[in-house]
């Protein structure tokens, strides 16, 4: 019969009882050193890609270029203008003509006495509308407007002469 | 491990966390002030490209100052320019050699564009050669206009009448 003291020391032997192969505990120097600067290394590569990448990526940030398709489009259609302009000088010459087509050059001054005698008897109708040679303005000016006697001075965008005939 | 090599380890990672740390932080801050220096850039860049379209539009309005006045001649720049241009035609009927009267002065505005129009009627009688040549001269007035009607009535052998209702643009783009 295994009495209790016995017992107790079987059991410590069992439960203290070292492994036959025990785990090595041994540091080699060369391998440790080698896995740190691998690591080490690694580590600094993938910084210095980080690095590049982000320096390429902003290399040309603080250039400042004219970039043409942010300026705003400013249209001037200089034809268009040009044609108008050249449209209305037309029109205004022909103005200038339908207004000079009425007009006969001034006679000589005595001839136009003689003849401002002559139609000042002669009446406004339209029946005697022969063709006399020049007649002065000022005198069928008053027979046709009447009343409303306007200057016969020309306003600024019509340019008269002086002195302007009417022709019949 | 020995209680020293223990102590070289906590510093080994002490000092590696703050290294990390650090170079988070400078990441970081490259990072923030790189997004800072674009967005001014591009700031930099939109206010250059506004000083060169308005170099542009200045340069362009002092090259076209006197064409644009000329085109604006041909407008009534508002109601009251009317008068003067009611003057102008009462002006020209003696050279022509008719007798003119005005009826009536319009401001219509048109559903086009919104462009306003002085609709201003003339009567006006004379020999029937003289009535159409005047007839003419109004057509062909210096401004930008359309008659709207014209109708030619003789009277008798010698005197016709006419009526001719025009309308004359409104306009002042300048404003």
């Amino acid at each position: 019969m295994i009495n209790k003291k016995e017992f107790s020391k079987i059991a410590k032997r069992i439960f203290h009882a070292k492994s036959s192969l025990q785990n090595p505990r041994i540091m080699n120097p060369s391998r440790e050193w080698g896995i740190g600067l691998l690591i080490g290394f690694a580590f600094f590569i993938a910084t210095a890609g980080w690095s590049a990448q982000t320096y390429l990526s902003n290399k040309n940030v603080g250039d400042i270029t004219s970039d043409s398709s942010q300026d705003e489009v400013i249209v001037y259609r200089a034809s268009m203008v040009e044609a108008a302009l050249k449209a209305y000088e037309q029109r205004n010459q022909k103005h200038q003509q339908l207004l000079n087509k009425t007009y006969v050059a001034p006679p000589v001054i005595e001839e136009i006495v003689e003849e401002d005698t002559v139609d000042e008897t002669s009446t406004s109708s339209e029946n005697a509308e022969a063709v006399l040679p020049e007649q002065s303005l000022e005198v069928n000016a008053e027979e046709v407007s009447g009343a409303e006697e306007e200057p016969s001075e020309p306003t600024e965008p019509v340019e008269v002469a002086p002195d302007v005939l009417l022709s019949e | 491990m020995s209680k020293s090599t223990k102590n070289i380890v906590l510093i080994s990672i002490i000092i590696f966390v703050a290294s990390a740390v650090s170079l988070g932080v400078m990441a970081y801050q490259v990072k923030e002030q790189g997004n800072q220096l674009s967005s001014h850039v591009a700031t930099l860049q939109a206010e250059s490209a506004q000083v060169e379209s308005y170099n542009k539009l200045k340069k362009i309005s002092e090259e076209t100052t006197e064409d644009r006045d000329l085109l604006q001649s041909y407008f009534l720049e508002k109601e009251s320019n009317s008068i003067d241009f009611l003057n102008l035609v009462e002006s020209l009927a003696p050279q022509a050699g008719v007798q003119l009267d005005t009826e009536g002065l319009d401001v219509l505005e048109t559903g086009e564009n919104g462009a306003k129009w002085i609709e201003v009627s003339f009567v006006f009688s004379a020999s029937r050669e003289r009535v159409q040549n005047f007839i003419k001269v109004l057509e062909t007035l210096p401004y930008v206009l359309r008659l709207t009607s014209v109708e030619m009535d003789g009277m008798s052998a010698s005197e016709w009448e006419a009526r001719v209702t025009m309308q004359v643009q409104i306009l002042d783009y300048d404003k």
